[in-house]
């Protein structure tokens, strides 16, 4: 809008200010022309001038009337020129105005401009803070993450640290466990060979258990021979044999439980060592096996924990991946925020830009234009001042030149009224001749005419004297005629009086008449009243009455008749032949027809209503 | 033109009935005129002169004529006279003046022979005006009570309101329609 109005405005002012200077530069050398003829004109004249005031007489006077005429030339034409430079003045002043004017318009415009280049910052800083805002906010935002993910490291960290411990004691449980292993094997062959003890004792435990039993067979059939040796001997011989075995009996007794008891101690000997040896052992075992156990448990410990420690550890790398993502998306976010920030700044600064260059540009204009406006200003104060100074110098000129001329009006008016005198004279002089000669000949001519005249005249005098008697008789006849008449009228006047009386009277009789008419109602007297009355008005309507025709009847013809007579007429011509058959009575009356005429009226009507017959005549 | 319509209207046989408008100057008769035709007070002038409107009342048709009642152009009433089938006076009730006047114009008219057969309405108009006669007082002012051989009847109206010209118009339509 501005742009085009700018364009506007500059196409308009510049092709102004074209044409303007291009005027002012033509008007330039006409003025210098018209001084320079200004000033050889002016020699030209008091050179003249001074040929008169040498010369004079005659010749003077013609070269006078020169010199008045070139100055009254160069009158005009320095008042032309004094008009065109008060032209070129309003030219200059509308210039003036319009360039002033534009001025405005373009200092509105910078403003205009101005106030929207505001507007943009405004809008670009308020866009720039929520920007600034989002950012900060997207910021702390990554900033709370990015330590909640550092705390996730931490503890990932920790809990690897821990595993690190963990399979450290592993490993340093690992040889732990091949001792306790071969304690076990040791623990089996103990075992073994103590079972083997165990069953060789046993084995050895049964052959002694047969022994036993075979010796207790043999005491049984031992007994029985002694029985039956007893049973051969005497009773003396039995009890000693009976003594003496049981003697025997007794001793291999004490001697078989003298070799069980030895037998018996080294076997609980063997068997203590045995079971110390077992009980050790066992205790080992079971030391081993609760310290396997703890180092079990330990691993499976440790082993959970390294499962909830890599679990938490997907789980945070999960997270922190996720994070990372965020942040990533986040970080995208802020890239397109800045790009879009970046871009609006470009667009706004390139906007800022365009207004600057505009308000430069206007600027610029302003400035350009002032410049004119100024050398126009200077330029007018130029043109001013040297039109005031040519216009004073001409005003000079022409005071000069107007006392010149006055001089030489003076000059002229006197030589003139010279000139005049002698010319009227001359001329008074050739048209008194003229006049006289004219006049002598037409005296001649009439001279000769008055005679003819004279003679006619003469003949007319006879015929007019007698003329004149018989005018003078007719005269005498005519004031005998105008006494008459004065007797007349003044009888006419007493008759008004008396029928105006006579009037009165006629109104008292006609009530008295009416009066009787009521009474006696006999048609013939109405008839005779009728006449009586129509008489009387007609007597009192007017005096200048005419005759009436045939029928005695009086029409009186003043305004109003005249009037209805029209009125009558046209509606006569104009109205419907039904209408137009009872006009027939109106206008014959009005125009005092004879019956013959009515009739013919009537019967044309009638011929004109039917469609039949031969038009009457 | 006016010849064949006129020709035509005379075998059709529906004859109009020819009604002069009687009174002297300024009672009112142009006014009543215009009113029976158009049913509107129109602005008059003094009639120098007539008027003549066709006025339908009931299907009855009627030529009425107005004749100017002026001084000077009222002698010209008796050329209108012949085939008049009705007259309708009319008196101006507030022209206390002039009632007798109007009176002699009347009586001299009724003598016409031509009019013997002519029905005679008499209408007491500007019965709207303060002061104005009554309609017993116009009847007595006319001497109408010495009317004889003459159908006859006397309405008070007012032209410009419009009152009582129906009953007037009513009664001489019946009238004439009887005396047919």
């Amino acid at each position: 809008m501005f742009a085009t109005l700018k364009n506007k405005i500059k196409e308009e002012t510049g092709e102004d200010v074209a044409t303007t200077a291009a005027q002012q530069q033509q008007r330039h050398p006409i003025n210098n022309n018209n001084n320079y003829r200004l000033r050889s004109r002016r020699v030209s004249i008091n050179s003249n001038s001074a040929d008169d005031v040498g010369g004079g007489g005659v010749g003077g006077i013609y070269n006078e009337s020169e010199q008045l005429c070139q100055l009254r030339s160069q009158c005009n034409e320095l008042n032309t020129k004094v008009s065109t430079l008060t032209q070129g003045l309003q030219q200059l002043q509308e210039e003036k105005l319009r360039v002033d004017k534009t001025n405005e318009i373009l200092l509105e415009s910078v403003r205009v401009a101005q106030t929207q280049k505001d507007m943009y910052c405004e809008e670009q800083e308020k866009i720039q803070n929520l920007q600034q805002v989002e950012i900060d906010k997207l910021k702390n935002l990554l900033s709370f993450r990015e330590q909640e993910s550092v705390d996730r490291m931490g503890a990932m960290r920790q809990q690897s640290h821990q595993i690190e411990s963990l399979s450290e004691e592993l490993e340093r449980l690992r040889p732990m466990e091949s001792v306790a292993e071969d304690l076990r094997d040791e623990l089996e062959s103990l075992r073994h060979a103590t079972q083997q003890e165990k069953n060789l004792l046993t084995t050895t435990l049964a052959a002694v258990q047969e022994e036993n039993n075979h010796l207790k067979k043999r005491m049984k059939i031992v007994e029985e021979s002694r029985l039956e040796s007893l049973s051969k001997l005497s009773a003396e011989q039995q009890v000693q044999a009976l003594i003496r075995e049981h003697k025997l009996l007794e001793q291999h007794l004490e001697e078989a439980h003298l070799q069980l008891s030895d037998i018996k101690g080294s076997w609980s000997g063997q068997n203590l060592a045995l079971e110390t040896q077992v009980s050790r052992l066992s205790k080992q075992v079971a030391e081993e096996t609760t310290e396997k156990r703890k180092a079990l448990k330990a691993r499976d410990d440790a082993i959970e924990s390294r499962k909830q420690v890599t679990f938490e550890l997907e789980k945070a790398q999960d997270e922190v991946k996720q994070r990372n993502d965020k942040v990533k998306l986040l970080e995208e976010e802020i890239d397109e925020l800045n790009l879009a920030l970046k871009e609006c700044r470009e667009e706004n600064e390139q906007q800022i830009l365009f207004e600057r260059n505009k308000s430069q540009n206007l600027e610029t204009e302003v400035k350009d234009l002032k410049n004119r406006l100024t050398a126009a200003d200077d330029r007018f104060t130029e043109y001013a001042t040297n039109a005031d100074q040519v216009a004073q110098k001409l005003r000079t000129q022409v005071s000069e030149k107007q006392e010149q001329l006055e001089e030489t009006i003076m000059q002229l008016e006197v030589e003139r009224e010279e000139k005049m005198t002698a010319i009227l004279r001359n001329a008074e002089i050739s048209q008194s001749e003229d006049i006289l000669r004219q006049q002598l000949r037409l005296e001649r001519s009439e001279a000769n005419d008055l005679q003819d005249r004279n003679k006619e005249l003469e003949k007319d005098i006879s015929v007019a004297r007698q003329t004149l008697q018989e005018v003078n008789s007719t005269a005498q006849e005519n004031a005998q005629k105008l006494a008459d008449y004065e007797g007349v009228q003044l009888e006419i006047m007493e008759k008004n009086k008396t029928i105006k009386t006579l009037n009165q009277r006629l109104v008292d009789l006609k009530k008295t008449i009416q009066k009787e008419l009521r009474s006696a109602q006999i048609s013939t007297d109405s008839e005779s009243l009728a006449t009586t009355i129509s008489a009387h008005r007609n007597a009192n309507t007017t005096l200048e009455t005419f005759p009436g025709g045939d029928k005695g009847n009086c029409i009186i013809m003043d305004e109003v008749n005249f009037q209805y007579l029209k009125h009558v007429i046209v509606k006569f011509l104009t109205s419907r032949e039904v209408e137009a058959r009872h006009l027939v009575r109106a206008v014959s009356t009005l125009l005092q027809l004879t019956a013959e005429e009515e009739k013919l009226l009537h019967d044309t009507l009638n011929w004109k209503m039917s469609w039949f017959g031969v038009k009457p005549t | 033109m006016g010849g064949v319509l006129s020709y035509f209207r005379g075998l059709l046989g529906s004859r109009e009935m020819r009604i002069l408008i009687l009174g002297l100057d300024g009672a009112g008769k142009t006014t009543i005129l215009y009113r029976l035709q158009v049913g509107e007070v129109v602005t008059t002038i003094p009639t120098i002169g007539f008027n003549v409107e066709q006025v339908t009342y009931k299907n009855l048709k009627f030529q009425v004529w107005d004749l100017g009642g002026q001084t000077s152009i009222r002698p010209y009433w008796r050329c209108y006279y012949s085939n008049t089938d009705a007259i309708i006076y009319v008196v101006d009730s507030a022209d206390r003046d002039r009632i007798g006047i109007s009176k002699d114009e009347l009586l001299y008219m009724l003598r016409e022979e031509e009019l013997a057969g002519a029905i005679l309405v008499v209408l007491a108009n500007k019965q709207d005006m303060d002061g104005c006669m009554t309609v017993a007082e116009v009847h007595h002012a006319l001497g109408l009570e010495n009317l004889k051989n003459r159908t006859f009847q006397i309405f008070k109206t007012s032209a410009t309101k419009g009152e009582g010209l129906d009953q007037a118009m009513d009664w001489l339509s019946n009238t004439l329609q009887s005396r047919k």
